[in-house]
């Protein structure tokens, strides 16, 4: 099978802008035009490292809606069950991610379909040269400025696999999420407020387990933008451990400060886990800076979530002077 | 019997294991496996899941929520976990499981899990009374490996027994006044510090087991992750301006780049067996956590904060019927 797409014609700015990021909703609107021929799949593992797997991981997220189940890996070994039905995306902007191409290498025996989505370098070579299809992202953008844009195309090619609920989803709240773009850029105010709290400290980004993309993403925007650390977990398992070393005053940990990234998950219970987690916190004094979004609209809320996070460490970025550099991956 | 220390249920760890692994569960015929279970029986999971992932022929996902997959269905096998039994998102996603259809095994000591498959009629592995969940991990990856090695069309529980003697020997040597010497090293290092715990994916459930051994039996705030997620240059680069109180702790053979070993403890048991090389460099960090706590003078067993919420919870109104 070749299918070589391209996504050139968008008018993608050529540098690492930070206004690239800001066009985060339409670059996702550009991937979900993209049609890909209508094929069934039985299952999809899709392998992605550094800022590309939150894109992997926003399309895991919603994966419990699918009919088929889709994983994420993080490295280039390959589960067994992945053969002949299977579907296979090997994410790597540049195209030469290391552990991507092995991944790629190790495929090659395996009668899955293989789909790349890449700028070009090896793994686009690659891909080419096999036939595999090859979903070609436009040049010139950083890793994580294409995760928009990569959002859509996973949410297209779903859609091809007959699982169309993040497309629709998607396509659905998208001006919504430009108008919430517009409105931080109008009135940054809320964007300062977090980054004045954030700024010279190491934060940890907890949110619920469905929208745990965007804590990851946040993660990943403040290692890059703040020449920092940064960690990010997930809720409920946090009650489960992580809640009696944030309730120690940890007085060596002068640095850290605790995020909680709050959405309405609609679930009740989780509701109250949540209000009551906060209590346990607060009753040992444990200050956490709580960041809303009172969507009801669980996948709108996740990419304001990953959108407000480019922004404070963006803002954090300027105010510290940081020079703009790739992470090794 | 009364619960046993800390101690002694550390020691215990491998012949949990081995005692465990014996065990010959039905066959269920499925095409899909879901590991759903918090906290330890969530790592066990994590763990077994691991070491079946190049060779099962069917995937295998844990699962860390209120409920299965929408994909879940009547040829889905559950292995629904949760040491006490209460655990409320286990039970949410036993429930889940039932109503999916899901053919469901659970593994628990007792609890509303156990009264709720009885009534069911589901099967029921019993773990244990009177142990920390935490540290009945040997009976739970046992247990989820002899199912997985039944139900996921594999023989990988051989890899298992295979190692057994060599981490009786390594729990000997951890109990050794030479060992408790090399923890002690490395408590010290890590004293007053932030323990960022990173490893690379195949060693991503031991190095959540270390994250959470701190936070439980330290009482520290620690964190995990993978090298393709975690940026070691920029935490080394935070540790070299001075900024002191994180320690970055690496797992199992490393060959990603690391700027210098300033600060830096490396953990590999140095075997070419990864199990077997997961399974030590848990064990170590169990040892290790409990011998932080020692050091900070604070019992490694209490887990207040997870009691007062688990106080909350249980005052929770039933929201079926509002």
């Amino acid at each position: 099978m070749s299918n070589h797409k391209k996504a050139s014609p968008f008018s993608i700015r050529t540098k690492a802008d930070p206004k690239q990021i800001l066009e985060f909703p339409e670059l996702i609107e550009f991937g979900l035009k993209t049609e890909f021929p209508p094929k069934k799949s039985k299952g999809v593992c899709i392998f992605a490292v550094g800022p590309t797997s939150a894109a992997a991981q926003f399309v895991v997220d919603v994966s419990n809606r699918f009919p088929f189940c889709v994983l994420s890996s993080l490295d280039e070994r390959i589960p067994g069950w992945i053969g002949r039905g299977n579907d296979v995306v090997l994410m790597s902007y540049s195209g030469n991610t290391e552990k991507i191409v092995n991944a790629y290498g190790c495929l090659e025996k395996r009668a899955c379909d293989i789909h790349c989505m890449t700028s070009d370098g090896i793994l686009g070579e690659k891909c080419k040269e096999r036939g595999d299809d090859y979903i070609q992202l436009p040049p010139g953008m950083t890793p994580r400025s294409a995760v928009g844009l990569e959002i859509g195309l996973l949410a297209s090619l779903l859609k091809s696999f007959g699982a169309p609920y993040l497309h629709d989803a998607l396509s659905t709240i998208l001006d919504d999420l430009k108008a919430y773009r517009d409105s931080l850029v109008k009135d940054p105010s809320e964007v300062q407020k977090v980054a004045d709290a954030l700024e010279n400290r190491i934060p940890a980004i907890y949110s619920i387990v469905d929208i745990v993309a965007a804590a990851k993403r946040w993660k990943l925007s403040f290692d890059e933008d703040t020449d920092a650390p940064a960690f990010y977990g997930e809720i409920p398992e946090f009650d489960h451990n992580e809640i009696v070393g944030w309730a120690d005053p940890n007085i060596h940990a002068r640095n850290l400060e605790m995020v909680l990234l709050r959405i309405d998950s609609g679930i009740p219970e989780l509701e109250y886990v949540l209000k009551s987690m906060m209590e346990v916190l607060d009753e040992y004094d444990r200050k956490i800076i709580c960041v809303d979004f009172p969507e009801k609209n669980m996948t709108l809320a996740e990419l304001e979530a990953m959108l407000f996070g480019d922004m404070v460490s963006l803002e954090i970025r300027k105010r510290r002077g940081v020079q703009r550099w790739e992470r090794k991956q | 019997m009364g619960e046993k220390t800390v101690r002694e249920q550390l020691h215990g760890f491998p012949d949990d294991l081995r005692s465990a692994i014996e065990w010959d569960p039905p066959l269920i015929d499925c095409d899909r496996i879901l590991l759903c279970g918090m906290g330890g029986s969530a790592i066990s999971g994590a763990i077994a899941s691991e070491i079946y992932m190049r060779k099962s022929k069917i995937p295998i996902v844990t699962v860390k929520s209120f409920a299965v997959p929408a994909w879940a269905n009547e040829k889905t096998l559950a292995i629904v976990s949760s040491y006490s039994g209460n655990t409320l998102e286990t039970l949410k996603m036993y429930e889940s499981a039932r109503r999916a259809g899901c053919s469901i095994i659970a593994i628990t000591s007792g609890g509303k899990l156990r009264d709720r498959c009885e009534k069911d009629g589901v099967m029921v592995r019993l773990l244990p009374e009177n142990m920390q969940p935490r540290h009945s991990i040997g009976f739970m990856i046992g247990y989820t490996v002899a199912i997985l090695n039944k139900c996921g069309c594999v023989c990988a529980s051989n890899n298992v027994k295979g190692i057994l003697d060599s981490i009786l020997e390594y729990r000997d040597y951890l109990e050794s006044e030479e060992g408790v010497g090399m923890i002690d090293g490395m408590v010290d290092d890590l004293h007053n510090t932030v323990p960022a715990v990173v490893s690379n994916a195949y060693m991503q459930s031991i190095a959540f087991r270390w994250k959470t051994q701190v936070n439980e039996n330290s009482k520290f705030v620690a964190f995990c992750g993978s090298f393709s997620e975690y940026d070691c240059e920029s935490i080394q680069k935070w540790i070299a301006k001075g900024n002191d109180n994180l320690t970055l702790i690496t797992i199992g053979k490393v060959k990603d780049p690391i700027i210098d070993d300033d600060k830096l403890l490396r953990i590999d048991p140095g075997c070419e067996d990864k199990v077997e090389n997961g399974i030590k460099a848990l064990m170590l960090g169990d040892y290790l956590s409990m011998r932080m706590a020692e050091k900070r003078g604070i019992d490694p067993e209490s887990v207040a904060p997870i009691k007062s919420l688990k106080k909350k919870l249980s005052e929770m109104p039933d929201f079926k019927n509002q």
